[in-house]
């Protein structure tokens, strides 16, 4: 029986043990983010914000959503999402931008 | 009759590929998801790049404190869930801890949903609902502020469905009427959970930080 209860505990800190170091990582890229943004970096700032977001999202699917391990059939899935997110931005913004040219050479 | 067949569901003829359908079913929602989102995220970033200046204004009117203070509630009541997902996964028998988890991932989460109310109402105090009081003068900080009230609006909308959905797990797993060790249900919630956090995550910047 108690050889039971420290069998639980033992695999209940194991699980801390994996998770905390990651959870520690997201605050502190939370403070990181947070920080930069009274730093006056120019135009870099809001891609610099934006890439540490990327990267705490990162973190989050690979760790805690299991992407690491998960299949071929999931990352297809994931890579189409991403494809179709990725032609939808590159339409618009070629929309966005030539107008904004045809804009700036009048 | 044992555990795994307790867990079995018509028409699957194990437990394993029960798991690996669910799994799958979760990543396509999430998949689907990540074009609805893109779709607004897009809008934003389109219009921020017309109106940059007016966005930047804007953005520096949103409470940084609220919406930093949300972020760490929902990164931790990702790790709270992440906990129980593995220990669900592994079969490990820690029915006391994913249970504590389960209640603490929606204590978070109802938490994080405090927040935001509170978050709202000093919006609202300071005329930041794009109406005819409206605090700012560029027009197109009417924009920003429409789409501030979208983002976190719908996302606050997917928090809820998922507080419900590990509500649910929490109180079957309490009074033992669902066995939630190996139990797919929990890893497909999991998964739910932290696509909700990664919205949030992706959201914090653009709202709050862009214009400071």
């Amino acid at each position: 029986m108690a050889n039971d209860k420290g069998s639980e505990q033992s695999k209940a800190w194991a699980l801390w043990r994996r998770n905390l170091p990651i959870w520690a990582l997201l605050v502190v890229l939370i403070a990181v983010n947070c920080g930069l943004a009274f730093v006056p970096l120019g135009p870099l700032d809001f891609p610099i914000q934006l890439s540490v977001a990327a990267i705490q999202v990162a973190c989050i699917a690979i760790f805690s959503m299991g992407l690491r391990h998960s299949n071929v059939l999931i990352r297809c899935t994931l890579l189409y999402s991403g494809i179709f997110v990725l032609v939808m931005f590159l339409l618009t913004s070629a929309d966005v931008v030539t107008r904004f040219a045809n804009h700036w050479t009048r | 009759m044992s555990d795994a067949d307790t867990l079995l569901k018509e028409p699957w003829s194990s437990l394993e590929r029960q798991r690996e359908g669910a799994r799958f079913a979760m990543w396509a929602f999430i998949g689907s998801e990540i074009l609805f989102f893109g779709a607004l995220l897009m809008a934003y970033s389109m219009l921020r790049f017309e109106n940059h200046t007016a966005f930047a204004e804007a953005s520096s009117e949103s409470n940084l404190f609220y919406g930093t203070l949300n972020t760490v509630i929902l990164v931790t009541s990702s790790t709270t869930m992440a906990i129980v997902a593995q220990a669900c996964k592994q079969e490990s028998g820690l029915h006391r801890l994913v249970v504590i988890c389960l209640a603490a991932t929606a204590a978070l989460g109802f938490a994080f949903l405090v927040v935001k109310g509170l978050e709202y109402k000093d919006d609202l105090d300071k005329h930041l609902w794009p109406g005819p009081d409206f605090k700012l003068h560029d027009p197109a900080a009417r924009i920003f502020f429409a789409l501030y009230w979208i983002l976190t609006g719908v996302h606050a909308v997917h928090l809820s469905i998922g507080i419900g959905l590990v509500s649910r797990l929490a109180f079957l797993g309490a009074t033992g009427r669902r066995k939630l060790d190996g139990n797919p249900q929990v890893e497909v919630t999991s998964l739910y959970w932290h696509f909700v956090d990664i919205i949030w995550v992706m959201l914090y910047p653009i709202i709050y930080l862009s214009g400071r």
